[in-house]
């Protein structure tokens, strides 16, 4: 029920779980891999947006070979996801057809999409032997099957489609001789709906019962789920309101995800907020989300009972529930903005001072190894940029550098990496890695490490992609081994930058303490604050230090990309921008 | 020729008025440095807010370019109790922040700034969205940017 140590006195007071995310909202989000599933569940129900979706895939195949004599073949579909060491984990099989080349199966295979891992899917089709029918498909041996084909795609690529299908080309498993046309399989891509209504309430309570001795109750609720196994699970809860009986709560924001269905019975208790982290119960309810919704139209109240220890009648309490607002809205997803057409365009930015060390010592994290083993720098970029690829439209990607000496003999900030003096474009990760590599042969390692620079390089092109009538958002990827030198310049451009379309991922290579990046990453709820006391629209910093990464189970890629899409949809649901084609809300 | 200016303020956060927490009952309101506080715009008292008040008015305004601009723009935040407003903190905001240095004229600017108090301490933050609206000539260029929103 959140941390209640006594140093942490504000944090243990702030809301949990179903809080609207306003670009200016303080709450931080905790995105980290959970331990066990009830913490799990607990974070993973913020009110921004699902760490991951639920994809449903329907399959449908055409022009399959024939492999039955009397009849046509009985077409069955297995999908796997294709691992980091190569081997093929089974994800689900769809049903069999009976006797058609062009089956459109109707179990969907669910998977879940991860935006900063690469899914690759791989398909087989199976023709079922006739002595497997009316035999539950997961039984089914595959090896005694007929293969009739495979199909490979990566999950983005069909997510960044318009129409969220995308069609394959069946090849065969063994490579003999003639490639005969194996047919087409077309593969179809839906998050859950559940994922996208909102209900926004506004909760209130009067005449509490006072628990405190020598002032008033402190209270907050907290609403739970109750799950098959008649346990109740949490999702969320109110911030606490000091000193008062009759308390008014700002609203709260479920989605569907969360709750379940208007139906599911949810209990809502109220408890008396204590320093000590015993929290005193006050009263507690059942309702569903349709009956919160009728307590709103009809403006009635809902008595709060209390348990009763003894076997007994619950006691029926003076407190009341009341729901001053109930607004149920549709929020979209990530994917659907990008599935519409809004493109993210990546940007990288390469440290180059001297603190890296000589980069023709093997010490050097800017090393280039003979063998061919890829260095701190090298990785991140590859990491994150095979990533990003997919969803940037024409795969060219400004590339700089900064605090390194080049040929003219100034210390650059933002200097072309590729070294060109008519653009700072290259296309493609191989050719951020080409820059890279001349670039270390042709700049000198100097100093000091500044980012703004960069950030307002990026900020620059980020405002006038504002014009164009295609969205853009754009992220802007530095990689740096130490401490910033401007620590105040460099958030002057952050905060400048904070109210455009712009996402800032910084990756710490080395050994050094990076105290100060946290403090940039803003993930305590401090937001930044530049020296003209403007304070930052919205976090736009996500900061991972490798070092971190490769000791845990985490790899960079997840722990950058996980905040990028709730920095997205920040800025678009602030402005109230909806998909491209979608209904106004 | 006069521009138009959108304001809407949406909300402050950590107010402090006398060493506690504002109760209820608070208000922001902007005016441009050089008028006299007469043209002062107010949003609408928010009563239960507390120290978190949240008013989402949107307000209008024109100023004229071409006379001197004005530089700065001043957002006060009140609390109005027993009749008269008790200035809780105000916030200089250069206007610059929201013509069009950092983002093309139209762009809804959300922005936030720390509150001082009379004595010069912080207390707490104001949030809130300008725009400059782009006069009928900037619109005929045919279709309306996307993402000026």
């Amino acid at each position: 029920m959140g941390n209640c140590l006594n140093g942490d006195m504000k944090g243990g007071k702030q809301a949990i779980g179903g809080v609207q995310q306003r670009p200016t909202s303080t709450t931080a989000v905790a995105n980290n891999a959970a331990l066990n599933d009830a913490v799990d569940f607990f974070f993973r129900s913020r009110g921004q947006y699902p760490l991951f979706s639920q994809i449903e895939l329907t399959l449908s195949a055409s022009n399959l070979i024939d492999c039955d004599i009397t009849s046509k073949s009985d077409p069955m579909a297995v999908m796997y996801l294709r691992k980091k060491d190569g081997k093929l984990e089974e994800i689900g099989r769809t049903e069999v057809i009976l006797n058609s080349l062009n089956p459109s199966w109707i179990e969907k295979i669910t998977v879940s999409f991860q935006f900063e891992v690469v899914q690759t899917l791989v398909f087989h089709v199976y023709d079922v032997d006739t002595r497997f029918h009316n035999v539950p498909v997961k039984t089914l041996k595959l090896k005694d099957q007929d293969f009739l084909g495979e199909a490979t795609c990566v999950l983005s690529e069909i997510m960044t489609r318009p129409n969220r299908t995308v069609t394959l080309s069946l090849t065969g498993n063994n490579t003999a001789g003639v490639n005969r046309n194996l047919g087409t399989l077309s593969v179809l891509a839906e998050e859950t709906i559940a994922s996208k209504t909102v209900a926004e309430i506004n909760f209130r309570c009067v005449n509490l019962d006072n628990k405190d001795l020598f002032s008033k109750s402190d209270p907050f609720l907290r609403i739970s789920r109750i799950v098959e196994s008649n346990a109740a699970v949490p999702i969320c809860r109110t911030e606490v309101v000091d000193n008062n009986l009759n308390p008014i709560w700002r609203p709260v924001c479920l989605t569907m995800q969360q709750f379940g269905s208007k139906d599911t019975p949810l209990v809502i208790e109220c408890f008396d907020f204590n320093t000590s982290g015993n929290h005193e119960l006050i009263g507690r309810t059942e309702k569903s989300v349709a009956e919160l919704e009728r307590l709103c139209r009809q403006k009635e109240a809902a008595n709060f009972v209390y348990p009763s220890l003894s076997h007994g009648r619950n006691k029926v309490l003076k407190g009341q529930l009341i729901v001053d607002r109930f607004v149920e809205k549709v929020q979209y997803s990530f994917l659907d903005y990008i599935s519409s057409g809004f493109e993210l365009n990546f940007m990288v930015a390469v440290d180059f001072t001297a603190s890296n060390g000589d980069p023709r010592t093997p010490s050097s994290l800017h090393y280039i190894d003979p063998s061919g083993r890829s260095n701190s720098y090298q990785q991140a970029i590859m990491e994150v940029g095979e990533v990003i690829q997919f969803y940037d439209s024409d795969k060219r990607f400004p590339a700089w550098g900064f605090g390194g000496r080049t040929s003219n003999g100034i210390v650059s900030h933002a200097f072309n990496l590729n070294g060109a003096s008519y653009g700072d474009e290259v296309v493609g990760v191989e050719g951020i890695m080409a820059a890279y590599a001349s670039a270390l042969r042709n700049v000198a390692l100097a100093g000091p490490t500044l980012f703004s620079h960069v950030v307002d390089k990026a900020a620059n092109i980020a405002s006038q992609s504002l014009s164009q009538n295609s969205p853009k958002y754009y992220v802007l990827l530095i990689i740096t081994d130490g401490v910033l030198t401007d620590m105040a310049g460099t958030v002057d451009a952050l905060v400048r930058a904070s109210d455009l379309p712009l996402s800032v991922l910084i990756v710490g290579v080395g050994n050094t303490d990076f105290k100060q990046m946290e403090m940039l990453d803003a993930d305590n709820g401090r937001r930044l604050e530049s020296s003209t006391g403007r304070i930052a629209t919205r976090d736009i910093v996500q900061f991972v230090p490798m070092k971190d990464i490769h000791s845990g189970q985490v790899s960079v890629v997840q722990a950058l990309l996980e905040e990028l899409p709730g920095q997205f949809l920040s800025y678009v649901r602030s402005r109230n921008i909806n998909p491209l084609g979608a209904p106004a809300i | 020729m006069s521009r138009k200016i959108q304001i809407t303020g949406i909300s402050a956060e950590d107010l402090v008025y006398n060493k506690r927490p504002v109760k209820k009952n608070a208000v922001v309101a902007f005016g441009m440095a050089g008028n006299n506080w007469k043209h002062l715009m107010r949003t609408s008292v928010d009563e239960t807010g507390g120290d978190y008040p949240v008013w989402e008015d949107k307000l209008e305004t024109e100023f004229s370019s071409g006379k001197e601009l004005p530089t700065v723009m001043y957002v006060e935040v009140s609390c109005r109790s027993s009749g008269e407003d008790k200035r809780v903190g105000t916030a200089r905001v250069p206007v610059k922040d929201f013509t069009g240095e950092y983002a093309p004229e139209g762009f809804l600017h959300c922005l936030s700034y720390r509150l001082w108090d009379e004595y010069g301490k912080r207390n707490g933050i104001v949030n809130f969205s300008v725009r400059i609206v782009p006069t009928k000539s900037d619109l005929k260029s045919g279709l309306r940017p996307f993402w000026l929103r």
